[in-house]
Protein backbone atom coordinates (compact mmCIF):
# COMPACT_ATOMS: atom_id res chain seq x y z
CA UNK A 1 0.00 0.00 0.00
CA UNK A 2 1.24 3.44 -0.79
CA UNK A 3 1.25 5.60 1.82
CA UNK A 4 -0.56 9.17 1.04
CA UNK A 5 2.89 11.13 1.98
CA UNK A 6 5.04 9.46 -0.95
CA UNK A 7 4.99 10.60 -4.48
CA UNK A 8 5.36 8.53 -7.45
CA UNK A 9 8.10 8.96 -9.62
CA UNK A 10 9.98 6.71 -12.55
CA UNK A 11 13.65 5.97 -13.01
CA UNK A 12 15.42 4.78 -15.46
CA UNK A 13 17.91 1.66 -14.25
CA UNK A 14 19.83 -1.07 -16.76
CA UNK A 15 18.22 -4.08 -16.75
CA UNK A 16 20.94 -6.16 -15.36
CA UNK A 17 20.81 -3.68 -12.38
CA UNK A 18 16.84 -3.89 -12.00
CA UNK A 19 17.49 -7.43 -12.13
CA UNK A 20 19.94 -7.42 -9.08
CA UNK A 21 18.13 -5.16 -7.38
CA UNK A 22 14.66 -7.40 -7.30
CA UNK A 23 16.61 -10.31 -6.00
CA UNK A 24 18.22 -8.45 -3.66
CA UNK A 25 14.86 -7.04 -2.20
CA UNK A 26 13.40 -10.35 -2.44
CA UNK A 27 15.76 -11.92 -0.48
CA UNK A 28 15.38 -9.35 1.88
CA UNK A 29 12.24 -9.52 2.29
CA UNK A 30 11.62 -5.87 1.12
CA UNK A 31 9.82 -4.11 -1.67
CA UNK A 32 11.83 -2.78 -4.75
CA UNK A 33 10.60 0.48 -3.52
CA UNK A 34 11.72 0.34 -0.05
CA UNK A 35 14.79 -0.82 -1.00
CA UNK A 36 15.29 1.77 -3.63
CA UNK A 37 14.11 4.13 -0.36
CA UNK A 38 16.68 2.86 1.57
CA UNK A 39 20.06 3.10 -0.92
CA UNK A 40 18.87 6.72 -1.33
CA UNK A 41 18.65 7.99 2.19
CA UNK A 42 21.94 6.09 2.96
CA UNK A 43 23.48 8.01 -0.17
CA UNK A 44 22.16 11.26 1.06
CA UNK A 45 21.44 11.20 4.60
CA UNK A 46 21.73 14.75 5.63
CA UNK A 47 24.61 15.54 8.33
CA UNK A 48 24.36 15.80 11.82
CA UNK A 49 23.49 19.09 12.71
CA UNK A 50 26.44 20.61 14.57
CA UNK A 51 26.87 23.75 16.48
CA UNK A 52 29.03 26.54 14.91
CA UNK A 53 31.85 26.56 17.45
CA UNK A 54 31.74 22.54 17.20
CA UNK A 55 31.99 22.95 13.24
CA UNK A 56 35.36 25.21 13.72
CA UNK A 57 37.30 23.60 16.35
CA UNK A 58 36.77 20.07 14.03
CA UNK A 59 38.44 22.02 10.69
CA UNK A 60 40.78 23.89 13.23
CA UNK A 61 42.47 20.31 14.64
CA UNK A 62 42.52 19.24 10.77
CA UNK A 63 44.10 22.26 10.00
CA UNK A 64 46.71 21.77 12.92
CA UNK A 65 50.10 20.65 11.36
CA UNK A 66 49.33 23.36 8.57
CA UNK A 67 53.03 25.71 8.37
CA UNK A 68 53.44 28.73 10.24
CA UNK A 69 51.43 32.11 9.39
CA UNK A 70 52.50 35.68 9.77
CA UNK A 71 51.30 36.92 12.64
CA UNK A 72 49.29 39.85 10.45
CA UNK A 73 47.72 36.47 7.81
CA UNK A 74 43.96 37.44 9.44
CA UNK A 75 44.35 41.01 9.31
CA UNK A 76 46.04 41.63 6.35
CA UNK A 77 45.28 42.16 2.75
CA UNK A 78 48.33 41.96 0.89
CA UNK A 79 48.02 37.98 1.84
CA UNK A 80 45.13 37.96 -0.71
CA UNK A 81 47.24 39.12 -3.61
CA UNK A 82 50.72 37.56 -3.09
CA UNK A 83 52.50 34.16 -2.91
CA UNK A 84 54.47 33.24 0.63
CA UNK B 1 22.71 39.76 15.29
CA UNK B 2 26.63 39.61 15.13
CA UNK B 3 28.40 40.04 12.27
CA UNK B 4 31.19 37.45 11.37
CA UNK B 5 34.33 38.83 9.53
CA UNK B 6 37.22 37.50 7.46
CA UNK B 7 39.77 37.25 10.18
CA UNK B 8 37.45 36.10 12.35
CA UNK B 9 36.70 33.12 10.38
CA UNK B 10 40.34 32.92 9.52
CA UNK B 11 41.12 32.73 13.66
CA UNK B 12 38.68 29.86 13.98
CA UNK B 13 39.86 27.98 11.50
CA UNK B 14 43.70 28.37 11.77
CA UNK B 15 45.07 27.64 14.83
CA UNK B 16 48.44 29.02 13.99
CA UNK B 17 47.09 32.04 13.94
CA UNK B 18 47.35 34.81 16.96
CA UNK B 19 44.10 35.38 17.32
CA UNK B 20 42.48 31.62 17.28
CA UNK B 21 42.40 31.31 21.13
CA UNK B 22 40.47 34.68 21.93
CA UNK B 23 38.11 34.07 18.50
CA UNK B 24 37.18 30.19 19.90
CA UNK B 25 36.10 31.45 22.80
CA UNK B 26 34.43 34.10 21.35
CA UNK B 27 32.70 31.46 18.98
CA UNK B 28 31.96 29.56 21.84
CA UNK B 29 30.21 31.89 23.80
CA UNK B 30 28.17 32.89 20.94
CA UNK B 31 27.25 29.31 19.89
CA UNK B 32 25.95 29.40 23.67
CA UNK B 33 23.97 32.60 23.46
CA UNK B 34 21.88 31.50 20.20
CA UNK B 35 22.63 34.51 18.38
CA UNK B 36 22.05 34.98 15.08
CA UNK B 37 25.61 34.72 12.91
CA UNK B 38 26.19 36.64 9.99
CA UNK B 39 28.86 36.95 7.27
CA UNK B 40 28.91 38.29 3.45
CA UNK B 41 29.55 36.49 0.08
CA UNK B 42 32.85 39.18 0.19
CA UNK B 43 34.04 38.11 3.41
CA UNK B 44 33.91 34.57 2.27
CA UNK B 45 35.83 35.22 -0.65
CA UNK B 46 38.47 36.93 0.99
CA UNK B 47 38.86 34.02 3.29
CA UNK B 48 38.70 31.27 0.47
CA UNK B 49 41.27 33.38 -1.80
CA UNK B 50 43.43 33.76 1.44
CA UNK B 51 43.66 29.90 2.53
CA UNK B 52 44.09 29.31 -1.31
CA UNK B 53 46.69 31.37 -2.27
CA UNK B 54 48.60 30.92 1.75
CA UNK B 55 48.33 27.26 2.10
CA UNK B 56 46.56 25.21 -0.93
CA UNK B 57 42.78 24.57 -2.37
CA UNK B 58 42.08 21.84 -0.15
CA UNK B 59 42.35 23.78 3.06
CA UNK B 60 40.26 26.46 0.98
CA UNK B 61 37.27 23.34 -0.01
CA UNK B 62 37.72 22.53 3.81
CA UNK B 63 36.53 26.42 5.39
CA UNK B 64 33.78 25.99 2.41
CA UNK B 65 32.71 22.84 3.64
CA UNK B 66 32.15 23.88 7.34
CA UNK B 67 30.51 27.58 6.61
CA UNK B 68 27.75 26.78 3.94
CA UNK B 69 26.37 24.38 4.77
CA UNK B 70 25.68 25.41 8.29
CA UNK B 71 22.39 27.25 8.34
CA UNK B 72 23.68 29.02 11.76
CA UNK B 73 25.39 31.28 9.83
CA UNK B 74 23.55 33.24 6.94
CA UNK B 75 25.57 34.63 4.31
CA UNK B 76 24.47 38.27 2.70
CA UNK B 77 24.88 38.66 -1.11
CA UNK B 78 25.05 42.32 -2.52
CA UNK B 79 22.40 43.51 -4.37
CA UNK B 80 22.60 46.51 -6.75
CA UNK B 81 20.95 49.10 -3.50
CA UNK B 82 23.74 47.83 -0.72
CA UNK B 83 26.43 48.11 -3.32
CA UNK B 84 25.14 51.99 -3.89
CA UNK B 85 25.46 52.09 -0.02
CA UNK B 86 28.78 50.60 -0.26
CA UNK B 87 30.34 52.66 -2.41
CA UNK B 88 28.84 55.80 -0.50
CA UNK B 89 30.50 54.42 2.82
CA UNK B 90 33.74 54.15 0.59
CA UNK B 91 33.71 57.50 -0.27
CA UNK B 92 33.55 59.08 3.17
CA UNK B 93 37.01 56.92 4.42
CA UNK B 94 40.11 58.21 5.05
CA UNK B 95 42.53 55.47 5.53
CA UNK B 96 43.25 53.92 2.17
CA UNK B 97 43.67 50.37 4.23
CA UNK B 98 39.64 50.00 4.55
CA UNK B 99 38.81 47.87 1.66
CA UNK B 100 35.65 47.70 -0.54
CA UNK B 101 35.11 44.51 1.56
CA UNK B 102 35.04 46.42 4.77
CA UNK B 103 32.65 48.99 3.63
CA UNK B 104 30.28 45.89 2.16
CA UNK B 105 30.27 44.41 5.48
CA UNK B 106 29.70 47.75 6.85
CA UNK B 107 26.70 48.46 4.33
CA UNK B 108 25.03 45.03 5.57
CA UNK B 109 25.21 45.72 8.93
CA UNK B 110 23.30 49.28 8.71
CA UNK B 111 20.98 47.57 6.29
CA UNK B 112 19.92 44.84 8.74
CA UNK B 113 20.55 47.08 11.69
CA UNK B 114 23.56 45.29 13.27
CA UNK B 115 25.73 47.28 15.83
CA UNK B 116 28.09 44.12 16.63
CA UNK B 117 31.23 43.00 14.68
CA UNK B 118 33.02 39.67 15.49
CA UNK B 119 36.19 41.17 13.87
CA UNK B 120 39.52 42.83 15.38
CA UNK B 121 39.70 45.28 12.73
CA UNK B 122 39.48 48.87 14.52
CA UNK B 123 38.29 50.12 11.41
CA UNK B 124 34.74 49.24 11.62
CA UNK B 125 34.13 50.68 15.17
CA UNK B 126 35.13 54.16 13.65
CA UNK B 127 32.30 53.23 11.37
CA UNK B 128 29.86 53.00 13.92
CA UNK B 129 30.26 49.60 15.03
CA UNK B 130 31.70 47.74 18.18
CA UNK B 131 34.15 45.40 18.01
CA UNK B 132 33.12 41.45 19.91
CA UNK B 133 36.80 41.26 20.62
CA UNK B 134 38.77 44.48 21.32
CA UNK B 135 42.76 44.11 20.62
CA UNK B 136 44.95 47.06 21.24
CA UNK B 137 46.46 47.52 17.72
CA UNK B 138 45.97 46.29 14.27
CA UNK B 139 48.77 44.67 12.94
CA UNK B 140 50.35 44.55 9.56
CA UNK B 141 48.46 46.88 7.23
CA UNK B 142 50.33 49.01 5.37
Amino acid sequence: MISPMMTRTQILLPPDLLQTARLYAASNNLSLSELIRRSVIAKIKPQKKISVYEAFKRLAIKNRDLKKLPKDFATNDKYLYIYP
Amino acid sequence: MIFIDSDALIGLTLPQDPHHAKASVNMAQLSLSQEELVTSWETIDEVVTKLSMFHNKQVARDFIQTILPTTKIRTVYIDQLLSIATLKIFDKQTSKNVSLTDCANIAICRSLGITHIFSFDPHYSQNGLTLLIVTPTRTGSP
